[in-house]
């Protein structure tokens, strides 16, 4: 299916983008939709030349080690792009990309694209921005993986998420809207799976409240904070 | 790193800064001019510090790479440490001339952020590999990386490697000990060699890259 000239203008991507130039782009691209637990991409696909982006729903970027071993890159929400290499590198797939529930994803194709950006150079800031934050994250996690102990690691996850991806007050706290079950923060901070579920029901237990499927309560700020203090000395 | 055209383009604009072996050029948290910063000659290491003065080391910048990005984005804050480990130029380009400079040639912005694929692809492979991979898997990676990034040279031993890394560089950018550095070093004898002050001599390419995919068992 083709997306519509308003429903790109949803995309705060395409925001700079004008009314004329939105036109012409959409007989370019194309929203798939995917059920959940679907693979949109596999890592080593050679991908088509064109823009991804999350149209509806949640996925996950991951990957795989030749033992088996997965690790957790990171978790996208509607309006972000993923599979970077298909418009600014060699084209071939560096993870497996896929659903976390229900999903739609908008694709572009790359030549309309570049031709709308040489129009709105302002797009290809918004890109670069975006590319910023996401090396700045990156060096956050590879500091920690390499010079914080584990405990610390995955209280800074569950920071950076309820941040930003959002909470919703409860009765008993500040719900996180991100699920986050014990095998993906397992794979996003290096631990085992059994691990995890140690530090999350003894070590920092007062602090938060974890439910069935990751859902994830703070109940206390301030002792998250000051296990993170403690155990980052 | 940024095409002859690219740096030409900008050139009319630049400033040029020196900083000698060992001068840090930004601390974390220091107050970014609204500049962008392109490094001209010599290495520059980018890394990161916790409270208790434990350090990471996140990646070493050659000649036509850029740093301190987030200073276009209204980001004045640094995030990182970047210390020149020899002497070095740096050209520096105002923010308005860069945002000028790509309103008149998109080709720029498409540029940096090819580059910056490249380095969040690089990074994601170091968070797997920190991840899922062993210490020795990640020690070649970053040996064979970079050999490749940054270049050797044929000496009588072998091929050596263009930059130097020393024991205490590699341990914090792989997130092992000093000891554990030198020792897992050792595994790597028919491979490659460490010479005092971080000289690295490559043996055996084929072996080296085969230890660094994860498929080959070091016991």
């Amino acid at each position: 299916m083709k997306a519509t000239a308003s429903q790109l203008e949803q995309i705060s991507l395409f925001q700079a983008i004008s009314a004329d130039w939105l036109d012409f782009l959409a007989p370019y691209t194309e929203i798939c939709h995917y059920r959940e637990a679907e693979i949109i991409v596999h890592e080593g696909e050679i991908f088509a030349p064109r823009l991804h982006v999350v149209f509806s729903g949640r996925v996950l970027v991951k990957k795989l080690s030749v033992s088996g071993k997965e690790t957790v890159l990171r978790q996208l929400s509607s309006g972000e792009m993923f599979a970077a290499p298909a418009l600014f590198g060699d084209q071939v797939s560096p993870a497996t990309v896929l659903t976390l529930e229900p999903s739609a994803v908008l694709f572009v194709q790359k030549a309309a694209l570049f031709e709308a950006i040489r129009a709105t150079p302002r797009v290809a800031l918004q890109i670069l921005n975006c590319f910023s934050q996401r090396v700045q994250a990156m060096d956050k996690t590879i500091h920690g993986l390499v010079s914080e102990c584990a405990i610390v690691r995955l209280i800074r996850l569950i920071q950076y998420m309820a941040e930003h991806r959002g909470v919703e007050t409860t009765t008993s706290g500040v719900q996180l809207k991100t699920r986050l079950p014990y095998q993906q923060m397992a794979r996003m901070v290096g631990i085992s799976y059994e691990e995890c579920i140690r530090l999350v029901n003894k070590e920092i237990k007062p602090a938060i409240d974890y439910a069935r499927g990751g859902v994830i309560t703070i109940r206390d700020t301030a002792m998250l904070n000051s296990i993170v203090t403690t155990y980052g000395s | 790193m940024l095409s002859t055209e690219a740096l030409k383009a900008l050139h009319p604009h630049v400033h040029l800064q020196l900083y000698h072996q060992k001068e840090i050029i930004f601390q974390e948290g220091d107050t970014l001019p609204a500049e962008l910063h392109i490094l001209l000659s010599g290495t520059l290491q980018i890394k990161k510090s916790t409270a208790t003065g434990k350090e990471t080391v996140l990646r070493l910048l050659r000649m036509g790479d850029f740093f301190a990005l987030p200073a276009l984005f209204d980001e004045s804050f640094c995030t990182v440490i970047v210390l020149a480990t020899e002497d070095c130029q740096v050209l520096t380009v105002s923010k308005t001339t860069l945002l000028n400079a790509i309103q008149h040639t998109p080709e720029l912005a498409m540029q940096f952020l090819v580059m910056l694929n490249q380095r969040l692809q690089q990074q994601h492979n170091t968070v797997h590999g920190l991840v899922s991979e062993r210490a020795v898997v990640r020690l070649a990676r970053l040996i064979h990386y970079s050999a490749l990034h940054q270049g050797t040279e044929l000496t009588v031993k072998g091929e050596q490697l263009q930059i130097q890394l020393p024991y205490y560089q590699i341990a914090r950018s792989i997130g092992v000990t000093y000891e554990e550095c030198s020792r897992l070093m050792k595994k790597l004898t028919d491979t490659v060699k460490y010479n005092r002050g971080g000289k690295i001599t490559i043996f055996d390419w084929e072996a080296l890259a085969a230890i660094a995919s994860g498929d080959t068992d070091l016991v």
